[in-house]
């Protein structure tokens, strides 16, 4: 299988080339084209339960599509906002997952979901988060550019930008500053990421555009 | 992945000489150190002597083996992995592992023990900007000019006569007089232009609109077994009114717009959207504190007119009968008032203080029910 991401970073998407025979599993409604030769099938991710749950709790879709290419065939897949797809690859490992990241997999990943906790939910990240496990590519999308950092010690992310990271990464919520600097100076609460481990960045995020947006609105 | 693998433990390791920088591993837990095998069979000693240990991870439950020399780091959330390492590790190895994975813990409980007590100021700064908003709101809301008011009904009368089309029935309109009067020395009408409507709908309903208009249907007075009956329902209308539930209703849905609008002066651009919000407000109906209020307050203006308080538990119940009531498992989602509860409220609220000897009002209620089409059984039997 070949995967091209094109047209980076305001409009990524995906160019898969399936050879006779390959899968790809994408997020419903990803899909922009495909050649005729591709059968689509939809499933639920792990069965009904699991995927209201991804619906429901990790803001995926309820459905997943497998598309398979009985004589190959070529694919786009986009994402919903403007903005980067980032891969990578899973070997025998797990990895976590903002809502609304993900968009395509091998059929070698396993999707299911996770509690964040508390802090993930305060700092905007969400109350679940999706938990990918397996071996194979992982494709996933943001909002604007993705930034890749491996934390060893400690770092401060914003909330809203966090959109990916490994299982040994640990999210423990804090403010910006002082409680008066933090609210009025427009940051409000933040995570601290404590490593070891991999974490990706999106350079902008849904609640700022709303945020900037909802200034010319009113 | 599960938690003991082919006499391992399920976890990753971190290095540079992996393609990603990052690969899940089986890691077996040997005397000198751990031991950590690719599915390809690449293997990645930490010698104990060599490495810091650490706690963390998502789940905060993660064991990590980092060898000093930063070329690798091991980890594994698997149960049993951190006890089989504290089983073969003695002595200064020993008390820095302890030591490490316990600093962990207790920092985790620290920052948890923060993050409680944050909480507790957020939900109590919570409650207290409620209180004050609604404080500010209300006060806000005291200070419109009552002409507001009945602008907004003015403006919002429209829709409803279309939706609920009224009618003169002159027989009805003196028995609403003759109520009004005896209220009016017992409520605080300045600035209200109260004027009661009839709707010739069957149902079972009477309405109050913003500035003093207040319908009644037909289907209610159907219902009512007397004058004090339909005296009760108007005076809890009339004090959904004079207490400016609607629009309290409209500045609690507007917010700060509202307040913002009222603190300037300028009540049209008010008037505007209150119209719009009172059209959802008629669905929606009143709060439950409102309309608590309305009940306590006709009580008192019934009382005051010498008219029997015990009629508004009467007609409610009656409206209950006829059109069911909120059941009470579903009292955590209605803005009303379980009826149950209020006519315990009325009740109490009712034999509270004496009731002075009731004055009848001079209404013949066989003339009004008539006067709007009610055929009696009594004549259904001649």
């Amino acid at each position: 299988m070949e995967v091209e991401i094109a047209d980076r970073p305001s409009f990524a998407h995906l160019r898969v080339r399936l050879a006779a025979g390959e899968k790809i599993i994408g997020e419903s409604g990803s899909m922009a084209s495909m050649t005729p030769g591709i059968e689509l099938k939809p499933r639920m991710n792990g069965g009904f339960v699991k995927g209201m749950a991804r619906k429901f709790l990790g803001g995926e879709t309820l459905f997943i599509n497998e598309y398979s290419a009985p004589k190959g065939g070529e694919i786009v897949l986009t994402q919903p906002c403007p903005g980067d797809v980032e891969c990578v690859t899973l070997r025998d490992e797990e990895f976590f997952l903002q809502p609304g990241a993900f968009l395509a997999c091998e059929p070698g990943v396993n999707l299911g979901l996770a509690f964040a906790g508390f802090t993930s939910f305060i700092t905007r990240e969400g109350l679940f988060r999706m938990r990918a496990s397996g071996t194979g590519r992982l494709w996933f999308g943001a909002f604007g550019g993705i930034l890749e950092r491996t934390v060893t010690d400690e770092l401060v992310v914003d909330s809203g930008h966090l959109v990916a990271y490994d299982t040994s990464v640990q999210l423990e919520l804090g403010l910006a500053g002082g409680v008066f600097s933090s609210f009025f100076g427009g940051e409000g609460f933040i995570a601290r990421v404590r490593g070891p481990g991999r974490i990706w960045l999106q350079t902008r995020s849904i609640d700022g555009l709303a945020g900037w947006t909802n200034g010319y609105l009113l | 992945m599960g938690d003991v693998e082919n006499g391992g433990f399920a976890g990753f390791v971190m290095t540079k000489q992996v393609e990603g920088g990052r690969a899940g591993v089986t890691i077996a837990v040997e005397v000198g150190g751990v031991r950590a095998r690719l599915r390809d069979g690449r293997e990645f000693t930490i010698a104990y002597s060599e490495a810091d240990f650490e706690r963390g991870g998502a789940s905060g439950r993660m064991i990590f083996v980092r060898s000093r020399s930063g070329d690798a780091i091991v980890g594994s959330e698997a149960s049993g992995f951190e006890d089989a390492i504290a089983s073969i590790l003695d002595g200064l190895t020993r008390a820095r592992f302890d030591a490490a994975t316990h600093r962990q813990v207790e920092r985790r409980r620290g920052r948890r023990l923060v993050g409680l007590k944050w909480f507790a100021v957020v939900v109590v700064a919570a409650v207290a900007i409620y209180h004050i908003l609604s404080y500010g709101l209300q006060s806000a809301t005291d200070n419109v000019p009552r002409s507001v008011d009945v602008q907004i009904g003015d403006a919002f009368e429209g829709s409803i006569e279309a939706q609920y089309p009224t009618r003169d029935v002159p027989v009805l309109d003196d028995a609403f007089l003759v109520i009004f009067e005896r209220f009016k020395p017992h409520i605080d009408h300045e600035g209200f232009e109260f004027e009661f409507r009839f709707v010739d709908s069957s149902l079972v309903n009477a309405m109050a609109l913003p500035g003093g208009r207040i319908l009644v249907f037909r289907g209610l007075i159907e219902i009512l077994e007397d004058e004090n009956e339909l005296a009760a329902v108007i005076a809890h209308e009339i004090a959904h009114v004079t207490q400016r539930h609607h629009l309290t209703g409209i500045a609690r849905s507007i917010g700060m717009f509202a307040f913002v609008q009222t603190v300037f002066g300028d009540y049209s651009g008010l008037i505007v959207v209150g119209v719009e919000v009172m059209r959802f407000l008629a669905e929606s109906g009143y709060s439950r504190e409102q309309e608590t209020e309305a009940d306590l307050v006709g009580v008192s203006t019934l009382r005051a007119a010498k008219l029997d308080p015990m009629a508004l538990e009467r007609a409610l119940r009656r409206m209950q009968d006829k059109v069911g009531s909120i059941p009470k498992s579903m009292k955590w989602v209605s803005t009303h008032p379980v009826d149950a509860e209020r006519r315990a409220a009325i009740t109490a609220a009712a034999e509270a203080q004496p009731n002075p000897a009731v004055e009848k009002l001079p209404i013949d209620w066989g003339a009004v029910r008539a006067a709007i089409g009610v055929v009696e059984k009594s004549e259904d039997k001649k």
